[in-house]
C-alpha cells in the first residue's frame, strides 16, 4: 500500500514537474514570436520551443484576414515542438491603451471595481460598454486615502475580433495580455533573486516607444512616449540627405556612441566611430526627449513608492538592436541602462540549441517569454 | 504577480456555452449512433429469430406430416393386422389329412364304408363375446374398415354318406368319432335300409363338426 502511494506521488510529482506552460505570443510589428516553456526535471522553468515568423506582410493585414493569420500559426507552430494549443497573447501594441488612475473607495474587490468604472467613464471616447477594460491596483504606498490603479483599456470589438481570429487559429485563448505586463512578468523572473527594487523597462518600438515602470512584482505605470524608430531614422535620413531604409541601414551598422566611448585603432573602426557620432549628434536632442520623459517616470516613482529610486532601467524593442544605444542612454540619464539579457538565456536549455538560448540579446522575444511565464512561475 | 485579461466575460461565457453545446452535441451525436447502431442489432437479432422461427414452424410442419404419415401407417397396419387375423381365423381348424387320420382311425372293421363325403368350412354367427385372436373366430370388417356385426366363427364340416352293414357298425363308427378330441359334433342325418344284391345295408348320411381351435404347433 505504501509503496503504490509512493509510486503515485512520485509520478505526480514527475508529471507536474513536467508541465507544459501556455504558448506566448506576441504580435510584433514585423513578426510573430512565439515561446513556450516547461518545468525542467528540478520543477525550474525551462525553454521548450520558440520560434519568430514574420508575416510577410503589415501586422494590421494579417490580424484582420483569418485564413492568413491560421496559415502563420500553423506554420510557426510547425517549426519547434510546441504542446497542446493553449496559449496567452498580448493584445497588439496600438489596440489598447494604459492609463494611471488615482481612486478611492471603501474596501472591498466589487467597490473597487465600481470605481475604476466610474472613473473611466470620462476617460473613454463614447460608451464605456464599447470598451474592455482591466486594471490591476498599486498597493498603496503613499497617500492613505487615494489609491493606485493602471488601467488597461481596448475597444471591444477589436478584441473579439482578435479573438475569434485566434480561435479560428484553432488556439485556446487563456488570457489576453498587454506587453508592459508580460515585460513585468519577465523582469520579476529575472530580478526574483536579487530583489530590484524600481526597475524602468523602456520597450521602443518603430512608431513610439513605452516605459514602464515595475516595483517588485507590481507594475506601476505604463505611458506611450513619442520616441520611435521610425522617427530617428527619418531624422538621420532627412538631415543626411538619403532614404530611410538606408539610414537605418547605417544606424544598424555604426550604431551610436556616448562620450566616453573607445575606439578601436582600425581605419575603419575609426571611420564607423566617426559615422557613429554624426548619428548620435543628429538623435541626440531626440533621446534628450526620451530623457526628460524617463526622468518625470522616475520622479513618479519616488512619489508612489515614499522616495524609492529606480534602481534599474533595462532597454529593449528595435532601438536596442542599436549598437551603444544604452551606453547613450546611460550617459545622458546618469544612471546604468542595460539591454535586456537574452530572455531565453534566463531558463535552462530545454531543448534549443545554444545558438537559441545564447547569451547574445535576444529583446524581440521578451514580450512572448513573459507571456508563456504566465503561471509558471508562481506555480 | 500583475494580472490583466481583457478577454470580455461575455466571450468567456459564450466560448463556455459554446464548449458545453458541442460536449452536449457530441454526447448526443454518440448517443444516436449507439441507439442506430443497438437498432440495427436489434433488428438483426430480430431478422436472424424470425428466420429461426421460420425454419422452426417449418420443422414442425414436417414433422406434423411425419405424424400424420405415422398415423396413417399405425392405422394401415391395425387394418394389415386385421386382414391377417381374419385369414387366420380362415385357415383355422383341423387340416384334411388330420381329418382322414381321425375318420380312419374311428372305422373297426369292413362293415361300414363310405360312398360319398364332402368337406366344408363356414361360419357360423356368435353370441359377440370378445375372443382371443386365435380362437378361431373371426370378424368381417367393412370396406371402412369399422368391423361389423354380427361375429362369425368359422367351422368344419364334414358331410359323409356311405352305408354300412347293420345300425351296430354305424353306431360304433358314430361312438368312435366322439371319442376322437378333435370330433366337436356328429350328427347322423338320415338312416335307411336297402338291399344289396341278398344283404340288407344301412344307407346313412352324416355331419361331422371339426373342433376349429388351431392345435399348437
Amino acid at each position: 500500500m505504501n509503496v503504490a502511494r509512493k509510486a503515485r506521488g512520485l509520478i505526480a510529482s514527475r508529471l507536474r514537474q513536467r508541465s507544459v506552460g501556455p504558448i506566448g505570443i506576441d504580435f510584433a510589428l514585423e513578426s510573430l514570436h512565439v515561446v513556450q516553456l516547461q518545468h525542467g526535471p528540478d520543477g525550474a522553468p525551462e525553454i521548450r520551443a520558440r520560434t519568430s515568423e514574420p508575416y510577410g506582410c503589415s501586422r494590421k493585414e494579417i490580424l484582420e484576414n483569418p485564413l492568413a493569420l491560421r496559415s502563420l500559426v500553423r506554420r510557426a507552430l510547425a517549426k519547434d515542438r510546441f504542446a497542446g494549443r493553449r496559449c496567452v497573447v498580448a493584445v497588439p501594441s496600438g489596440s489598447f491603451r494604459t492609463v494611471s488612475i488615482n481612486f478611492q473607495s471603501p474596501p472591498g474587490k466589487d467597490n473597487e471595481a465600481q470605481a475604476v468604472l466610474k472613473l473611466m467613464k470620462d476617460r473613454v471616447d463614447g460608451n464605456l460598454e464599447e470598451y474592455v477594460l482591466d486594471y490591476l491596483p498599486v498597493s498603496n504606498q503613499g497617500r492613505s486615502d487615494e489609491r493606485l490603479a493602471l488601467v488597461a483599456v481596448s475597444e471591444q470589438r477589436t478584441v473579439v475580433d482578435l479573438l475569434e481570429a485566434l480561435r479560428r487559429s484553432k488556439l485556446d485563448v487563456d488570457a489576453l495580455e498587454i506587453g508592459p505586463v508580460a515585460i513585468c512578468r519577465l523582469v520579476g523572473a529575472m530580478t526574483a533573486e536579487s530583489g530590484a527594487g524600481n526597475v524602468l523597462v523602456i520597450n521602443s518600438g518603430r512608431r513610439a516607444s513605452y516605459l514602464t515602470l515595475l516595483s517588485g512584482n507590481e507594475l506601476l505605470f505604463d505611458q506611450e512616449v513619442a520616441f520611435g524608430e521610425n522617427t530617428l531614422a527619418r531624422q538621420v535620413a532627412e538631415t543626411l540627405d538619403m532614404s530611410d531604409e538606408m539610414s537605418r541601414d547605417l544606424i544598424i551598422r555604426t550604431g551610436v556612441r556616448a562620450r566616453g566611448d573607445s575606439v578601436s585603432d582600425s581605419v575603419a573602426a575609426s571611420r564607423d566611430a566617426g559615422l557613429a557620432d554624426t548619428v548620435t549628434e543628429i538623435l541626440k536632442p531626440q533621446f534628450l526627449q526620451l530623457v526628460d520623459e524617463i526622468k518625470r517616470v522616475c520622479l513618479y516613482a519616488a512619489a508612489e513608492t515614499r522616495g524609492g529610486t529606480v534602481s534599474h532601467v533595462y532597454l529593449l524593442g528595435s532601438v536596442a538592436r542599436w549598437p551603444g544605444s544604452d551606453r547613450l542612454l546611460s550617459s545622458l540619464i546618469d544612471m546604468d541602462v542595460h539591454k535586456i539579457p537574452n530572455p531565453l538565456a534566463l531558463f535552462p536549455k530545454g531543448s534549443l540549441t545554444d545558438t537559441v538560448t545564447g547569451s547574445a540579446s535576444a529583446p524581440e522575444v521578451a514580450v512572448a517569454t513573459g507571456l508563456a511565464l504566465k503561471g509558471m512561475i508562481d506555480a | 504577480m500583475p494580472e490583466i485579461d481583457l478577454i470580455p466575460n461575455e466571450y468567456r461565457t459564450w466560448l463556455r456555452q459554446r464548449s458545453l453545446l458541442k460536449q452536449y452535441g457530441s454526447v448526443f451525436l454518440v448517443l444516436n449512433v449507439s441507439v442506430l447502431v443497438s437498432a440495427m442489432f436489434v433488428s438483426h437479432v430480430v431478422s436472424r429469430s424470425d428466420e429461426e422461427a421460420k425454419r422452426l414452424r417449418s420443422a414442425n410442419a414436417i414433422t406434423e406430416q411425419q405424424q400424420m404419415q405415422l398415423e396413417q401407417l399405425q392405422s394401415q397396419r391395425a387394418e394389415y393386422e386385421r386382414q391377417w387375423s381374419l385369414l387366420r381365423g380362415l385357415r383355422a381348424g383341423a387340416e384334411v389329412e388330420d381329418i382322414f387320420e381321425i375318420i380312419d382311425r374311428s372305422l373297426v372293421g369292413d362293415d361300414l364304408w363310405f360312398l360319398e363325403w364332402s368337406f366344408r368350412r363356414a361360419g357360423v354367427i356368435v353370441d359377440g363375446e370378445q375372443r382371443g385372436i386365435e380362437t378361431g373366430y373371426f370378424i368381417i370388417v367393412a370396406d371402412d374398415g369399422t368391423p361389423g356385426n354380427p361375429e362369425f366363427k368359422v367351422e368344419t364340416h364334414m358331410s359323409v354318406a356311405g352305408q354300412a352293414s347293420d345300425h351296430q357298425a354305424l353306431s360304433r363308427f358314430v361312438r368312435k368319432l366322439f371319442e376322437q378330441p378333435d370330433i366337436k359334433d356328429v350328427s347322423v342325418q338320415r338312416t335307411s335300409q336297402s338291399m344289396i344284391g341278398r344283404s340288407r345295408v344301412v344307407d346313412f348320411d352324416l355331419t361331422i363338426v371339426l373342433n376349429s381351435t388351431p392345435r399348437e404347433s
